[in-house]
């Protein structure tokens, strides 16, 4: 008989043998047991109900008349192009882009109508040349996988026998090889061009270019613009008919997302907005043309095309910012530091800064200008009269941390004509505050610390000469001394062995019971501004490990409506951790109120952490713990109204 | 009357040999082999220690029972809380020790119990948070053996034609040790 017994030391960090009980629990603490509120939607429901009359009786000589019409206009290839694009649009193209059979004879339909009526408009004499580039693009590109090597490939042989059928053809050829670049072009629009190109910036064109993905069938488009012309007949009446209808469809796509609101504004978008959206989209595609970027690369010899192109991207953005945004002259010493500037930050973004709401808050910091239906959008004074109209505007404020801040109203008439002329208008029915700011005296401040405040503001026009004619009236509404916090939580293991770490962290046990809802980036109320921080190896790993680098980013989000006007502080909560430099403002700082920075998101220094505290250096198991910044701020709003005063002698 | 006492005297024999004769085979002595399983050291929170839900500001306890349900004893134990965000749950200390817990045997049948309790006090919400869910682990820690039974036959005769000694089975099972 053999006996055996063995020893064991329980203990979970050095994973040796023994018995280790553990287990996950979960605590909490409420504010009060919470109801669950049901919102009853109701619906209300309308039906209409149509009705119709069909006339009885059939005309037989008109319909044999009707029948022969409709045979001649399906002879028209472009109208036939114009049916078959929508039927392929709303019917058979594939929801996700994919490409199917019909795709490639849409393809090869448009091509045919398109090369045909440039014969019939004189513009080329033979589509062979066009046929040629068409079908060396289908076999590069659907069998080939469109790779640069094959294109090379391809283009020479291409471009070899293009070159022989332009000679031969004293080149008219070059013609239709030229013109085969259109339906090539249409089928990548059907295909998700616009989606490919203009995915994922977000610019005020977006919707035109969601209408355009959604709502454009292309292959139609190309249709209706091959409509003969010449014919005077019922047929081409018809069919101009169609093009009519067709382009208003085109305009109604484009222009109709952009119109702001229906009534007394314009419904088409006024010269100043499509210059701010042109504005803009100008400052987002400030990068070199990709097709310049790629050509350059190859013929300079790069291995690492791709890497390249990147680098003169970026470095045509950064130059366009320093030029056009930073307003400094190339060519300066300044210049140079703002592209390193631009360079550095490039680098340090590698950590990615976000915040997300905080689900735990339901009610954050909010303001509202209101104007309801009262209104007096369209008034009459006469010019005898001494009577001001006032225009009223109610300042709603959901405040339910209870801050304490002062809101400042102001208001601005200005006129709606070229050269417009802006008045400071005149606020009353504010608190008349002098006693919290030295100096400070009038009717258009107010004081806020109630959870739920809001005040009736009115404005008048300063004086003479009278208002006459259409105006925007501008409110705004200044918060000044806002509070935001925001938190993120992070775990501390210290040094721990590979076994600890494949028992806790690959396990996912810390996972599952701190950050059940994935969520490892700092998190605040959703008020008019916050600050995002993030520490860590990397910007979304929540663990921390002693002796690794540690690094430090944070940027302020505006996240309202308005624009945030002063940056007071931001101060990340870190006692006891060093940053290095020492004197670093990652931690700590303002933002000067004079940056341009200031109304869109602002990047803040970021730094490394040099040390941990002790506490967090070498802990027996882990220590998690979550971490606060604050933000003190300014924040305007601003709602605009467009009036109209008729002025009567 | 001397008649009366002999029938005394028969009865008498007649009791003694019937109250004497017993069975042949002994009684049979009840036991049980507490050194089968797999059960091990068990622990219990008591009802509402902790509470479901805590409020801002108030004290709290955790308390829970320990009991040895192994065949063994457990020395050196530790139990611990990990996890808890002392800004939201601040204990007034994260672990405590015991010292030794009795295994089961005929003597203590559910073996030895320990009952252990922290306390600890809630803080503030974040901001105007609605609430906050702390998770945590309970890990405790301790030493303990356990007895691995078996037999090995040691045969000097392997090469006897005739051998009546070991048996040798391909595969044995076992009923555990009282210990996980």
């Amino acid at each position: 008989m053999g006996i055996s017994s063995w020893f064991g030391k329980g203990a979970a960090a050095s994973g040796a043998g023994g018995k280790v009980a553990e287990k996950a629990a979960a605590t909490g603490i409420g504010k009060a047991l919470a109801p669950a509120l049901g919102k009853a939607a109701s619906k209300v429901g309308g039906a209409v109900s149509a009705g119709g009359s069909a006339a009885q009786g059939a005309l037989w000589g008109a319909g044999a008349t009707v029948g022969e019409g409709v045979m001649n206009l399906l002879k028209q290839q472009s109208f036939l192009l114009f049916l078959v694009g929508l039927v392929h649009f709303f019917f058979l193209r594939t929801n996700t882009g994919a490409i199917n059979y019909f795709t490639l004879l849409m393809f090869l339909f448009g091509a045919y109508v398109f090369f045909t009526f440039l014969e019939e408009k004189k513009m080329i004499e033979k589509k062979i040349g066009g046929w040629i580039v068409i079908f060396a693009f289908m076999v590069w590109y659907f069998i080939y996988g469109s790779t640069l090597s094959n294109l090379t490939y391809f283009g020479i042989i291409t471009g070899a026998i293009i070159l022989i059928l332009g000679i031969a053809t004293k080149g008219e050829g070059f013609k239709a090889a030229a013109w085969a670049f259109v339906p090539i072009i249409f089928l990548f629009l059907d295909m998700g061009l616009l989606a490919l190109l203009f995915g994922g910036i977000e610019l005020r064109l977006t919707t035109i270019i969601n209408n355009l993905i959604q709502y454009m069938p292309w292959w139609s488009l190309l249709g209706l613009f091959c409509f003969p012309t010449e014919e005077k007949s019922k047929l081409s009446t018809f069919m101009e008919v169609v093009r009519v209808v067709g382009i208003m469809y085109i305009v109604i796509v484009c222009v109709g997302s952009a119109v702001p609101a229906f009534g007394n504004e314009s419904i088409l978008p006024t010269p100043e907005t499509l210059a701010n959206a042109q504005k803009q989209a100008t400052e987002k595609f400030s990068g070199e043309n990709p097709f310049v970027s790629n050509m350059i690369c190859i013929f300079d010899g790069r291995s690492d095309v791709a890497q390249c192109v990147k680098e003169r991207q970026d470095l045509a953005e950064d130059e366009f910012y320093c030029k056009n945004v930073e307003e400094i002259d190339k060519g300066t010493p300044q210049f140079d530091q703002c592209l390193k500037d631009r360079k550095d930050k490039r680098e340090k973004d590698l950590i990615q800064v976000t915040g997300v709401n905080d689900p735990t808050i339901k009610m954050p910091t909010r303001a509202e200008l209101v104007t309801d239906k009262f209104f007096p959008r369209e008034s009459t004074i006469y010019s005898t009269d001494n009577y001001q109209i006032q225009y009223p505007v109610e300042v709603k404020i959901t405040n339910p941390r209870e801050q304490q801040f002062m809101v400042e109203v102001n208001c601005n008439f200005t006129e709606t004509k070229s050269n417009p002329k802006s008045f400071l208008g005149k606020i009353s029915g504010g608190d008349r505050i002098n006693y919290l700011e030295a100096g400070t005296a009038g009717d258009n401040k107010f004081y806020v610390d109630q959870a739920t405040q809001s005040k009736l503001i009115y404005c008048t026009y300063p004086g003479e000469p009278k208002l006459n004619g259409s105006y925007k009236l501008t409110f705004t509404a200044e918060l000044t001394g806002l509070n935001t916090t925001s938190r993120l939580a992070r775990v501390f293991i210290g040094t721990k062995s590979e076994q600890w770490k494949k028992d806790w962290i690959s396990s996912n046990k810390i996972f599952d019971a701190h950050f059940p809802n994935k969520v490892y980036t700092s998190v605040g109320p959703e008020d008019f501004a916050r600050l995002n921080f993030a520490f860590g190896h990397s910007g979304s790993y929540p663990i921390i490990e002693s002796g690794k680098t540690i690094l430090l980013q944070s940027m302020i989000e505006n996240v309202g409506p308005g624009e945030i006007t002063k940056v007071w502080q931001y101060k990340i909560n870190l006692d006891g951790f060093l940053p290095d430099p020492a004197d670093s403002k990652c931690l700590n700082g303002d933002v000067a109120p004079s940056s341009k920075k200031l109304k869109k998101d602002i990047y803040l220094p970021g730094c490394i952490i040099q040390s941990l505290p002790l506490e967090f250096t070498n802990p027996e198991m882990y220590i998690y713990r979550e971490f606060e910044a604050e933000l003190k701020y300014d924040y305007k709003i601003k709602k605009e109204e467009s009036i109209r005063v008729t002025l009567v002698s | 009357m001397r008649q009366n006492n002999l029938h005394f005297m028969v009865l008498l024999v007649v009791a003694l040999l019937l109250l004497g004769c017993g069975s042949s085979v002994p009684m049979k002595k009840t036991s049980y082999n507490f050194q089968t399983g797999v059960s091990e050291l068990k622990v219990t929170f008591l009802p509402n220690a902790p509470p479901e839900k805590i409020y801002p500001y108030s004290s709290f306890r955790m308390i829970m029972d320990l009991s040895n349900e192994a065949a063994y004893p457990v020395t050196n134990g530790k139990v611990e809380i990990i996890g808890l965000d002392e800004k939201y749950f601040r204990l007034d200390h994260n672990s405590e020790t015991f010292s030794s817990l009795e295994g089961r045997t005929a003597l203590t049948p559910l073996g030895g119990q320990e009952r252990i309790e922290f306390i600890g006090a809630a803080g503030q919400l974040f901001s105007n948070s609605e609430q906050y869910m702390g998770n945590y682990f309970l890990e405790i820690s301790y030493d303990s053996k356990f007895d691995f039974v078996d037999t090995v036959c040691l045969n000097p005769n392997s090469y006897d034609v005739f051998d009546a000694g070991c048996k040798i089975k391909n595969k044995n099972s076992y009923a555990g040790q009282g210990a996980p």
